[in-house]
């Protein structure tokens, strides 16, 4: 995926760089993207503070579970990108949707699977109070598990929009932007899930 | 005219009364962060009895100020109001933000008043004076939802086609607004825990929301203020056409 596209403008025979989605947007991603870095440095403090609770607390999370996630972020990331190659093109606007829906019902998975993930958790006996780890475990995991569902709830809605066959450029900014949420979300796993999963 | 003008004194009305309300919060309430929600209740009760005078004197000027946010809420939606009477149908997000601001003053002009109840008798049973304490502090900090409410309306504004000229907020407030909404929602997990960055001068709850609004109010008070006086420019100008 390109992250920028030139545009040639006919007149001038200059070329301008386009934003993905649009400047603004990128105000709400990179001020979630630092949110979620304070969190990450706040939790390396911690556990330098108690490295073996930690460690043997992680023993207990579901690392499998985390590595089928990571996967099916990524394949809903690349239906995502693939969706929008296609909606860029007039003709294939209903190809585009289906891959929207394709990508929306892969990301669904990860919902599940955390929520099972959490059911086994807590039914072992581990929960956000049981220790720091556990409570930084379920904070971390359970706000980026509320941008997942709000991800799939902004690539719902953006693709009801831009179904029909006339869809306006707005449209299709808008598009972009909902994808570039939906990849920031994917990053923001690839990043937590070796923090708390596997790192030591 | 008059509207415009009177938009301007409610701007500073609001920035007036937030400002007081702020330094009492910090320097006679001390709750800049609130204290530690491990604390027991004769620890709570002792610190009522030390400071006692200042946190009554708080309470006071918390129960003139406390209602700075009913003033914004009214600005904002006058500004709403200007883009949504342009549709047909009832202008849902100017009456939103109306009653928000509403709902909102009372989760911020209450704690204080709690806090000046657990410091008018010093010398109650420390359990009594605790829960004043507790419900002052998880009032103020999880009661968050009414300001998304009239955030929510703001970002839908601001990323939805505008007619209006000088619309206060460009499209990057929008989703700056779409990410205060995310980090104060956080407001409301204190209940959870009473240690760490779930409590209520942790990082989640307190922090994040508070760094947030510290950027949010100075930013939309001069944009708030910009697009006012552009729009009294405007009416002027049109006013010295007519009588030309």
């Amino acid at each position: 995926m390109s992250t920028t596209r030139d545009t040639e403008d006919v007149s001038t025979g200059t070329t301008s760089r386009h934003v993905p989605g649009e400047p603004g947007l990128w105000v709400l991603l990179f001020g979630d993207m630092a949110l979620f870095t304070f969190l990450f440095t706040f939790y390396l403090h911690d556990r330098g503070q108690n490295p073996r609770l930690f460690a043997e607390s992680q023993e207990h999370l579901h690392r499998t579970i985390g590595v089928i996630n990571t996967l099916v972020l990524l394949t809903s990331s690349i239906f995502v990108v693939f969706a929008l190659r296609a909606l860029r093109n007039e003709h294939m606007r209903q190809l585009a949707t289906r891959l929207a829906v394709a990508a929306i019902a892969i990301g669904a998975c990860f919902i599940v699977l955390k929520l099972f993930e959490y059911y086994e958790l807590v039914t072992a006996g581990m929960t956000l109070t049981s220790n720091d780890f556990y409570m930084w475990y379920f904070a971390i995991t359970a706000l980026h598990l509320g941008h997942v569902v709000l991800g799939l709830l902004t690539l719902t809605v953006l693709t009801r929009l831009v179904r029909s066959a006339k869809t306006a450029a707005t449209h299709m900014a808008f598009f972009e932007g909902g994808a570039c949420f939906w990849h920031v979300v994917d990053l923001l796993w690839i990043v937590i899930f070796p923090l708390l999963y596997l790192v030591r | 005219m008059m509207s415009l003008r009177s938009q301007k004194v409610l701007m500073w009305w609001f920035i007036v009364f937030a400002v007081l309300y702020g330094l009492a919060f910090m320097f006679l309430f001390r709750m800049f962060p609130p204290p530690s929600a491990e604390w027991s209740p004769d620890e709570i009760a002792r610190f009522y009895q030390e400071h006692g005078t200042g946190v009554r004197v708080g309470a006071m000027i918390g129960v003139w100020t406390g209602g700075w946010f009913v003033p914004l809420a009214v600005v904002l939606a006058a500004q709403m109001y200007r883009r949504e009477k342009l549709e047909e149908g009832a202008p849902v997000w100017t009456w939103l933000t109306l009653i928000a601001g509403g709902l909102m003053t009372v989760v911020i002009a209450l704690p204080m008043l709690f806090w000046g109840v657990a410091a008018y008798a010093p010398t109650r049973a420390p359990d009594v004076t605790a829960l004043m304490h507790e419900m002052g502090i998880l009032t103020f900090i999880t009661g968050t939802q009414y300001y998304i409410f009239v955030w929510v309306s703001i970002a839908l504004m601001c990323l939805l086609p505008n007619r209006v000229a000088h619309w206060p907020f460009p499209r990057w407030y929008g989703y700056f607004t779409i990410l205060s909404s995310v980090a104060l929602e956080a407001g409301a997990l204190p209940f959870l825990s009473r240690e760490g960055i779930l409590a209520w001068n942790g990082l989640l709850p307190w922090w994040i929301p508070i760094s947030n609004f510290f950027v949010w109010g100075p930013v939309t008070c001069f944009l708030l203020l910009r697009a006012i006086n552009a729009q009294i420019a405007d009416e002027e100008l049109s006013t010295d056409r007519e009588s030309a």
